[in-house]
């Protein structure tokens, strides 16, 4: 991979991925976090898109990128009731395991079962095939109300990134 | 912490038919100098220990594994009259050897101590005190718990077989064999390629002393072929593998050669008529073979084979064969070996650098590997564009190595000297020459290996610290390399007629599955794992395979030597005294209980259960002690030695019972892989929250439902399960029950998110800090378990 940035002349630097990785290891970011514009956000790094009753549910990408290589995922059951901010499942990578806090009330309609094949899907679609559950949303308004728009979301990323 | 719970769990009793007549028991715990003194309040869990059943004296010493602190051992145990012996110290990996030892040199069963891990699993993972000091007494008082049930159990021993396999027919195959051989013991050598030499038999010279490689490597071959003591067997691969150290039993499987070895003279009339012509691998592709072929010159056995993927099957090659050497019907043969040993030597391959697109391998035929450019060098140096000589050749390392983006973390370590080998040689090759090397740091660490270095300075090789950007083909015959000189801080662009890239090394195709027949480890770098990095760094983690070479990691000629002889002195100090110690950590049927319903049979993962009249048997050479046989049986008819119901109850009673901590959270870490794991989190001082306490099981797969409602009656509030990876217990079996468990538990009222469970290899051991950072983050917002939900664990965890 060759990405091209510029230096303090302004001349054109090729630069190979080894050179990214010091960059980052010197504390430049260098990588993109993918946020849509359209879904919700928890500060646990919880996505949720509003589909008329139903609420899908998913983590981020920046999630994703923090846990590396994601090789199990346990589901919640379909018909178990899930509560704003509480454990709902967890997400484990072959650095670290991290829980799903669902981000509204209500109760679990589906849940993703090719991520019991495939959990490395949240690595390679976070917001599509890398869906966690879709729940019935029991008070939606309420919960909508303490999420982030994703412009909120991206500060909260970066700040957390910047006292990192 | 309050007196009522010690009382509680010094009163539990889990099997009263099994309970053993009140023994006396000592508890000594170590300061360890300041390590677990500082953190922990010594004499505080001291007290307490001495109140605690069965407890007839509680003692604390600076250094218990000292001369000083054993002599207290000593004399306190003949004081007392002591039965069982609880040390608090270290890990058991560290010293249960040495109390063991002291213990049979008091006359006591080594198997009657029992050691309390407050060293890796609590002092140095907080800093904490009286938290720290809290887990220390859980810990002694399930210690103290199993101690009152521990058994006196000796060790068996087994004839072992002398002979030795060794796969892998490389360098260090061949001297590991010959070594062997050379002190009388008898070697089947298997390769899978038709000829034994391996990578180095491709090699021009080697560095740092120019020796030509294949002038020092041919006597060995020649030797190897006519030992009598070694049995060569080419074109094959193991098949399957059974048995334990001392007696393992081999299948073998020889893919069909046609061509009879013995009558084969090596004249290759055969292959002058065979219509079939593709890349030569021995050369690297950069010279072509026919279909039926000799792998190289000095090739070992010297007979000619037919390559079965490519060859048309026209048999123009029978009426060519003066000798009548060729089998069209020759056949895959299994063979079946019994050694006593195994040795594994399975080198490395070279990674294909084609998706490092931007260094344009394939795009340009002057765009070569270095393993390539050593066979060029032995054909007379040109560039493969027109055959001309070459100019100016440029050098690039750490292709796909120290690249954790997009290639491997790791240093392939030999590279950097084999590229200046490569360029001093052909300096003297090539009059006027330009070489130039691009690389991130050279590294030259090895004796002779700095000086060849200045060597090459002096010859006029020219080295540029830089990362190479891009390899663009300009015109004709050309390549333009733009790179960027760290030193420098420019950017540099040169026209070369000729780029060596140096490819990342990594472990031989197919290591997994050897890997999984023969029960060893593989590392977070795809290469095998030795036991012990330092100390036993050519032991794998089964008993009699020793390991050798590149299978562990990238390395010189020299250094797979010098291991090659490691694993010949390994496995003759195995081998040499004739017999095997066999642990009687085993499992063992209770017969009267036995119904012969056979599930224990079917779960067993070494086949060591079999079924006769009267009542399941089990193996003891085969049974691996895992355990998973146990929670399968319907009767309770199946026990563990040294981890029986009894003694596995009154730990968890103890551990979770003895003091209270919100929340309290037992980990059950299996014994090898996890356990391990978790000591070396604490080696790290990794810090993590106190409230977890592990408690070390054979296996995952040993624990029924009853253990954590024991657990969650004694007074836990959430349970981990460890398992190591790679262990007996696949990943689909360990999965499905741990939800059998988990249903279990839920039945009785307590939440199926108390339960969790995870595995880990030893190189990712801290991984587990954020299992017990993350696990006890969620049981904290939990809460304590209901008073309801406890008492009515209570009820099934009783039962057996």
């Amino acid at each position: 991979m060759i990405v091209p940035l510029l230096n303090r002349t302004g001349n054109k630097y090729y630069l190979c991925s080894q050179v990214l990785d010091e960059l980052v290891m010197y504390g430049m970011r260098v990588d993109e976090t993918d946020v849509p514009e359209n879904l919700y956000y928890s500060k646990e790094h919880q996505w949720l898109s509003v589909e008329g009753e139903k609420c899908r549910v998913g983590l981020t990408d920046h999630a994703q990128k923090q846990l590396h290589e994601i090789v199990y995922v346990d589901l919640p059951q379909v018909g178990a009731g899930v509560a704003a901010g509480q454990v709902m499942g967890s997400v484990e990578s072959v650095k670290a395991v991290s829980d799903i806090l669902s981000p509204l009330s209500g109760e679990v309609l589906e849940v993703n079962k090719n991520l019991q094949e495939n959990p490395g899907t949240i690595n390679t679609s976070p917001y599509k095939d890398g869906w966690v559950v879709v729940v019935k949303a029991s008070r939606l308004n309420e919960d909508l109300k303490s999420l982030l728009s994703a412009e909120a979301y991206c500060s909260h990323v970066k700040t957390l990134l910047e006292t990192k | 912490m309050s007196h009522n719970k010690i009382e509680r769990c010094a009163k539990f009793s889990p099997d009263v038919e099994m309970s053993p007549a009140d023994p006396r028991v000592g508890v000594f715990i170590c300061h360890c100098g300041g390590n677990i003194g500082n953190t922990v309040d010594v004499d505080r869990v001291r007290e307490t220990a001495a109140q605690l059943r069965s407890v007839k004296c509680a003692e604390t010493n600076r250094y218990l594994c000292s001369s000083s602190g054993q002599d207290l051992i000593r004399s306190k145990t003949r004081e007392h009259g002591l039965e069982r012996i609880v040390i608090g110290s270290c890990s058991p990996r560290m010293h249960l050897k040495t109390f063991r030892d002291l213990c049979s040199s008091e006359g006591i069963n080594p198997y009657l101590i029992e050691m309390a891990n407050l060293r890796e699993q609590c002092s140095w993972t907080t800093l904490d005190k009286d938290a720290a000091t809290d887990k220390a007494i859980d810990i002694i008082a399930g210690a103290v718990g199993r101690a009152a049930h521990l058994e006196p159990l000796t060790p068996s021993e087994m004839k072992v077989n002398s002979n030795v396999a060794v796969i892998g027919g490389g360098v260090a195959g061949i001297c590991a064999s010959l070594e062997l051989a050379n002190q009388g013991y008898k070697v089947f050598l298997v390769e899978r390629q038709p000829s034994i030499g391996g990578h180095m038999a491709q090699l021009s010279k080697t560095y740092p002393t120019l020796d030509c490689s294949l002038c020092i490597l041919s006597p060995k071959l020649a030797e190897t072929k006519n030992h009598p003591l070694i049995e060569l067997m080419a074109n094959t691969e193991i098949t399957t593998v059974d048995g334990s150290a001392g007696a393992y039993s081999l299948t073998l499987t020889r893919r069909p050669r046609y061509v009879n070895e013995e009558k084969c003279t090596g004249c290759g009339d055969c292959a002058k008529v065979c219509p079939v012509e593709v890349p030569d691998e021995f050369e690297e592709g950069t010279a072509r073979r026919k279909a039926i072929y000799l792998p190289f010159p000095q090739a070992v056995p010297n007979a000619y084979v037919v390559d079965e993927k490519n060859c048309t099957k026209c048999w123009l090659c029978i009426k060519a064969c003066k000798h009548g050497a060729i089998n069209p019907r020759d056949q895959a043969i299994q063979k079946r070996i019994e050694v006593g040993a195994v040795i594994v030597a399975t080198g490395f391959r070279v990674l294909d650098p084609s998706g490092f697109t931007q260094f344009g391998f394939g795009t340009h035929p002057n765009i070569i590997t270095n393993l390539q450019l050593e066979r060029l060098i032995e054909h007379g140096v040109y560039r493969p564009s027109d055959r001309k000589t070459p100019r100016k050749i440029a050098w690039i390392q750490c292709v796909g190595s120290r690249d954790s983006r997009n290639g491997q973390p790791y240093c392939s370590k030999i590279c950097c000297m084999a590229s200046v080998k490569e360029a001093v040689l052909l300096k003297e090759l090539v009059p006027n020459l330009e070489t130039w090397i691009f690389y991130q740091d050279l590294r030259a660490a090895g004796k002779g290996y700095e000086e060849f270095y200045v060597r090459a300075m002096e010859d006029g090789v020219q080295f540029v610290r830089g990362r190479v950007a891009e390899v663009v083909p300009i015109s004709g015959d050309e390549l333009l390399v733009r790179a960027e000189d760290t030193l420098l801080g420019e950017v540099l662009e040169n026209n070369f007629d000729l780029v060596v890239l140096c490819p990342a090394i990594l472990p031989e195709l197919g290591i997994g599955e050897l890997a999984e027949k023969l029960g060893l480890h593989i590392g977070s770098d795809g290469f095998l794992l030795e036991r012990h990095y330092k100390l036993r760094p050519v032991d794998s983690q089964n008993d009699g395979v020793f390991l050798s070479g590149c299978c562990l990691g990238p390395k010189d000629v020299r250094e797979s030597v010098v291991e090659a002889l490691s694993t010949a002195s390994r496995t003759a100090s195995l081998l040499g005294k004739g017999v095997v110690t066999i642990s009687p950590e085993k499992a063992y049927v209770i017969s009267e209980r036995c119904d012969s319903c056979g599930e224990c049979v079917k779960v067993c993962p070494t086949h060591a259960i079999e079924l006769p009249q009267g009542g399941a048997k089990v193996n003891s050479i085969s049974c691996v002690g895992c355990g998973l046989c146990i929670p399968i049986c319907p009767k309770d008819a199946i026990d563990l030695k040294n981890s029986t119901e009894s003694q596995l109850m009154a730990t968890i009673e103890g551990i979770a019972g003895a003091t209270a901590a919100a929340p309290k959270i037992i980990a059950f870490a299996e014994a090898t892989s996890a356990y391990t794991a978790c000591d070396l989190v604490g080696l790290g001082r990794q810090h993590y929250p106190t409230n977890v306490r592990v408690v070390s099981v054979p296996s995952v797969g040993r624990l029924h439902a009853r253990h954590l409602l024991a657990a969650f009656s004694a007074g836990a509030d959430g349970v981990i399960m460890i398992e190591g990876e790679g262990t007996v217990l696949s990943e689909e079996r360990f999965r499905a029950h741990v939800n059998e468990i988990r249903k279990t538990v839920a039945s009785r009222g307590v939440e199926s998110l108390r339960v969790f469970a995870t595995r880990t290899t030893i190189p990712q051991f801290a991984k587990l800090a954020s299992v017990f950072e993350t696990f006890t983050e969620r049981v904290r917002k939990l809460g304590p378990l209901p008073p309801e939900a406890r008492s009515k664990t209570k009820q099934l965890a009783v039962v057996r």
